[in-house]
């Protein structure tokens, strides 16, 4: 069941790589220089006379059997109901276990304020009935995102 | 008596923080300022603490300390202010400075110092209130100290670093370490004393406290999100919705509504936290003491600023006349009131100024496009693209640019719909890697080569849409040309080779634009026969050396294919829309001088405007200038250096202050060009005023610019001082208008619109939505009219007709600029001799993390993308340059050193930099941000338009 069991999904032939996500993450977590819980790449390969190139955004995976969950010894990873694998940042301790133990490199860790820090699916915003900020933030709506107990989520625009 | 001791402390370093001290003695800051005359101390003081230098940037706000980098009034600084409140305070905003301010924490403690005597005297216990405190400081106050110490010493100042020896011993003070030891120590050292009297002072301030004990705690306000707008030059206009809470900023959320298509800002809306809250901003208004371009300042007050300003006016309109005095094109404010056409309104009334034609964005294109169609609004609504068959982005990157705010969610469905996209462009660019079918890479300013050769298989193969040439064209053949044209002027005539025996076949076009023969005639295959087809044009390929005519080829293939005036098509051109026209001001002013010069040749109107004339320079309205430009006022833009070309020849006209003798400048941050300024003049942000908002490009609605936090510093809208000058200079009453405040020209403004527009809401409802999207979708077709009726309507040419050959340049006698659309080779163009010496092309482009200059010194942006020189891997290897390696790219115009990025995503020959890097150059003149006009030229102005040629360089790419 360690599956990479993704609950977004990036189109990534509409991801037009504007980074609107990014920026719209790293905004909306107030997160420092060099911290990003999103990040959009753009990859080129040049082989046998053919380009090719692709934009890719990538964040937590929010896995059903997570790594960093299981590795935590302070619960400050946590598994919520519906499937967002959240972080606690009062409990983290800054061990940085669960930046070792990510099989996706996801964790990151946070020098300013010695803790480690990830995508939490931006729960306030879940709670309230809305899709997390960089979903919202796609210009091409190629970003999208649902709850393992709901596959539908027309109630959110 | 330590308690009282502390408190004096504290407050005296408050008031060292609060405000400038009149007398410079005994300070307790450190000796080396008591040493200093009032003059230099005043210097001193507000480089230090007041950002007046522009080499020196202190940290001196808790929020930019944390981590996050240069940002204020952010999350940080609601949490100081929470504390403050818990505890009974409230912040004194010292001249404007956000409340985590070092004073203002400075001020907090002292305001704890007496509250906890009051304590003492009372027994009570403040065992609370000194965990409080003293997490206030752990959190907010000693990170704080470090940063400043740090940047103390990165200033390299020599004064500085007294300064950082006393924050050091501040630093132990605070923290209760053999406190009163250091501090003797340190007073000792300044041989002064906190003498009684100073105690008494301190003690006396917070009085109240002292004896009725700490101030009421409060909750802070919840935090609510405001609906407003961008209001750059950028290409999408987009709705921002900040949450703000305490006059602070938490986030950036963007069009959530059911709006269809919604208006999501783009990766720069959501990074305008960072940008426009910007702990760099400008604070006071100054004025230059060093060299132009030293980037040194004085602060003087608003009004002596205002003083100043009216009286070089004064000066320099009596001794060189109204002409002399020039406004610079400028779009770091785009909202309906525009710095730049306020301080018109106010030349205007008093002899007016010299004016400009055209922009830097779409010179040739605007300027051109009337020729052959009768008018620049040759685009369809952007939505009509949804109609089309094949779209081909030519020289056109909407991923990045940004051009609509809904563009790039339009074209997604097209993919969706699979159809065919084609991409032509130098570089395989963000929009072709994900939507193209297929990219043609080709060279700069060989465009028209292209689609010229595009039109002879058009014509030869007979594809061509015979029904539509014959009714609506003029000049495509012998047959169809106007009166007086001698045989072998038209377009099919010169795409035959007939008259100059080169025949403008694929194999032509193949040789002048590496784009393979088989190629061009499989593209125009495909074009002539999917219809409707668009063929939608960015401004890149038109900023060039041979422009307009460019711009002429791709009308005229769009004519040839039958696109123009069909949903789904496109007629090329400058392509404007306007849906719903928005209407002037009451009363607009005249400009009593009528001379105008092309928007790009302003540095030259410096040195030489007297020499210019009309057929050489593009001078309008009269026969000759009267005089050189003497006076320059540069609001909210950055063309005075930046943006314009050849910035080390610029800056050589421009340091020399008998050319031209006065420059004001009000923006935002210290930019490359506010640094050539005289006056510096700190502006309100975004954020921080109300305005009305048009879209770019046409579109289904307008927005609302709405004040989300007061003016931080001492910074003002224009606006505000261009009103106080007119006072100044005794035109208040005209200048106004009988509209004092700026609401009342916005209201008036909008009241206007509505008129027309009928379905529109009530100015409060449509300042608090943020705006408005029209619900009667109006999607526009470019000469729908014309072609549907052609009895009715004709185009607005000569001829009435569309003007493949346009008889007015054919009489030009221009021999750059043919009377057909035809491809002329031009200087530094891919067959200039000058590539001996210097054979690679350079362009640039618009990257998404700027909109032109704005947002270079956002932080968050950098770790999206660094600035890098692109070049094709045969190229870097031919150099021996490998990835991740720092280049020098040079002309005779300048050099910029900055690190490559090695790739086959752009073609060979050419190399390519994002526009917009701010001019930084190191100590022997190279530049080291990528800022690409140090190698574009001003020499070479675009035939007719005299449009700013700036993707027309050559270079030589080296190792640094
Ligand atoms: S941090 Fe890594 S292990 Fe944990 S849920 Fe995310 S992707 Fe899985
Ligand atoms: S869900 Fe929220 S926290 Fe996670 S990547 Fe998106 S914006 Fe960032
Ligand atoms: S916002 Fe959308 S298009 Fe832009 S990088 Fe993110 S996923 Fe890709």
């Amino acid at each position: 069941m360690n599956s990479k069991d993704s609950v977004f999904a990036v189109d990534a032939d509409k991801c037009i790589g504007c980074g609107a996500c990014q920026i719209a993450c790293k905004d909306k977590n107030n997160l420092e220089l060099g911290v990003n819980y999103r990040r959009v790449f753009t990859t080129e390969t040049y082989d046998k006379q053919k380009l090719k190139v692709w934009h890719y955004t990538d964040s937590c995976y929010h896995c059903r059997d997570a790594a960093c969950v299981k590795v935590c010894k302070f619960h400050a990873m946590y598994n919520t109901e519906n499937g967002v694998v959240a972080f606690d940042e009062e409990k983290c301790v800054g061990c940085r276990a669960c930046i070792a133990a990510c099989p996706y490199h996801i964790p990151v860790y946070r020098q300013a304020v010695k803790k480690a820090g990830k995508c939490d699916a931006c729960i306030d915003l879940l709670a309230m009935g809305r899709n997390p900020v960089c979903v919202d933030a796609c210009p091409v709506h190629c970003l999208t995102f649902h709850l393992r107990d709901d596959n539908h989520n027309e109630n959110r625009i | 008596m330590k308690i009282e001791k502390t408190l004096t402390v504290y407050q005296e370093i408050a008031d060292f923080f609060a405000q400038k001290p009149s007398d410079n003695q005994n300070m307790i800051m450190g000796t080396s300022f008591c040493k200093m005359d009032g003059k230099q101390f005043s210097l001193e003081y507000d480089s230090l603490l007041r950002g007046t230098d522009a080499d020196i940037y202190i940290p001196l706000w808790a929020s930019s300390c944390m981590g996050r980098g240069k940002i204020l009034l952010d999350r940080t600084t609601v949490s100081v202010i929470q504390f403050y409140y818990k505890s009974g305070y409230r912040p004194c905003k010292m001249e404007g400075n956000p409340p985590d301010y070092i004073g203002e924490m400075f001020r907090y403690l002292a305001y704890l110092k007496a509250v906890e005597i009051y304590y003492n005297k009372n027994g009570l216990d403040h065992k609370d209130r000194d965990n409080q405190r003293n997490l206030f400081v752990e959190k907010y106050l000693l990170p704080t100290m470090k940063e400043i110490s740090e940047a103390v010493v990165n200033a390299g100042k020599g004064t500085f670093t007294e300064f950082r020896l006393f924050m050091t011993c501040l630093k132990e003070f605070i923290m209760q370490k053999q406190a009163w030891e250091i501090w003797i120590a340190w007073e000792e050292y300044l041989k002064t004393g906190t003498g009684k009297e100073r105690t008494e002072r301190a003690l006396n301030i917070w009085k109240d406290v002292i004896e009725n004990g700490p101030g009421k705690s409060k909750e802070l306000r919840p935090a609510e999100t405001i609906n407003t707008a961008g209001i750059n030059n950028c290409g999408g206009k987009c709705v921002i919705r900040p949450k703000v809470q305490e006059g602070c900023m938490l986030s950036i959320a963007t069009d959530d509504s059911r709006n269809n298509p919604q208006l999501r800002a783009c990766v720069r809306g959501r990074g305008y936290r960072k940008t426009f809250l910007s702990s760099e901003r400008l604070k006071y208004p100054m004025k230059r003491i060093g060299e132009r371009g030293s980037g040194k300042f004085e602060r003087i007050s608003w009004e002596e600023a205002v003083r100043i300003i009216a009286s070089e006016w004064r000066r320099i309109t009596e001794t060189y006349g109204p002409s002399s005095r020039y406004v610079m094109y400028s779009t770091g404010v785009t909202g309906v009131l525009r710095p730049a056409n306020l301080i018109k309104r106010l030349l205007k009334l008093d002899g007016g100024f010299l004016d400009h034609y055209n922009s830097y964005s779409s010179a040739c294109a605007s300027y051109i496009t009337p020729y052959i169609y009768g008018t620049a609004e040759s685009g369809n609504s952007p939505s009509d693209i949804l109609n089309t068959k094949l779209l081909i982005l030519w020289g056109h990157n909407p991923a990045e640019t940004i051009f609509g705010s809904e563009l790039n969610y339009y074209i997604s469905l097209l993919k969706e719909k699979d159809v065919k996209i084609i991409v032509i462009d130098p570089r395989f660019n963000e929009s072709a890697v994900t939507y193209a079918d297929q990219w043609i890479p080709i060279r700069p300013s060989t465009d028209a080569a292209l689609a010229d050769a595009m039109a002879y298989v058009i014509w030869s193969e007979n594809l061509l849409d015979k029904k539509f040439m014959d009714r609506f064209c003029i000049g495509f053949d012998e047959e169809h040309m106007p009166d007086g044209i001698p045989y072998g002027e038209s377009y099919f005539t010169y795409l035959s080779g007939e008259k100059d025996g080169i025949v403008k076949n694929p194999e032509w076009a193949g040789g002048i634009t590496g784009v393979p023969a088989e190629t061009i005639i499989k593209l125009a295959g495909d074009y002539a026969s999917m219809k409707p087809a668009c063929l939608l044009a960015g401004l890149g390929l038109q900023r060039t050396r041979n422009g307009e005519q460019t711009v002429r080829c791709l009308a005229a293939l769009a004519c040839m294919t039958g696109n123009v005036g069909i949903p789904g098509g496109s007629a090329a051109g400058a392509g404007w829309v306007n849906e719903h026209p928005f209407p002037g001001f009451r009363n607009e002013l005249e400009n009593p001088y009528q001379g105008k010069i092309p928007v790009f040749l302003w540095s030259k109107a410096i040195e030489h405007g007297t020499e210019m004339t009309s057929s050489e320079d593009g001078i309008k309205g009269v026969e000759k200038l009267s005089g050189n430009i003497k006076l320059i006022f540069n609001l909210a833009g950055n063309t005075l250096v930046n943006q314009h070309s050849d910035i080390n020849d610029t800056i050589r006209i421009l340091k020399d202050t008998k050319k031209c003798e006065f420059i004001v400048c009000s923006d935002i941050f210290m930019t490359p060009s506010a640094k050539f300024a005289d006056i510096v003049l700190p502006a309100a942000s975004v954020f921080e005023n109300n305005n009305i908002v048009t879209p770019w490009k046409g579109a289904n609605y307008i927005l609302r610019n709405n004040k989300v936090i007061e003016p931080v510093f001492g910074c003002r809208f224009e606006w505000e001082w261009i009103k106080e000058l007119s006072k100044e200079l005794g035109m208040f009453e005209e200048f106004i208008d009988k509209k004092p405040d700026m609401e009342l020209w916005l209201k008036e403004i909008y009241e206007r619109y509505r008129e027309k527009e009928k379905e529109l809401p009530d100015y409060e409802e449509f300042c608090r939505q943020g705006g408005y999207q029209f619900k009667n979708n109006t999607v526009k077709i470019a000469f729908e009219k014309e072609i549907r009726e052609p009895e009715q309507y004709q185009f607005q040419t000569p001829s009435g007709k569309i003007e493949i050959f346009s008889k007015l340049i054919y009489e030009m006698h221009n021999k750059e600029l043919p009377a057909v659309p035809a491809y002329v080779p031009c200087e530094e163009g891919p067959d200039d001799l000058l590539r001996m010496k210097y054979p690679l092309q350079l362009i640039g482009w618009h990257t998404r993390r700027r909109c032109h200059s704005i947002h270079d010194n956002n932080e968050w942006m950098e770790e999206l993308e660094m600035p890098a020189l692109w070049i094709h891997t045969d190229d870097a290897e031919k150099r021996g340059i490998s990835r991740g390696d720092t280049v020098k790219i040079f002309n005779d115009r300048g050099c910029i050193r900055i690190p490559v990025f090695v790739t086959h995503r752009i073609m060979k020959g050419v190399v390519a930099m994002s526009q917009g890097g701010w001019y930084t150059p190191d100590i022997k003149g190279t530049d080291i941000r990528g800022s690409i006009n140090v190698l574009t030229t001003t020499r070479h102005p675009s035939p007719l338009a005299k449009g700013n040629p700036q993707h027309t360089n050559l270079v030589e790419v080296a190792l640094a």
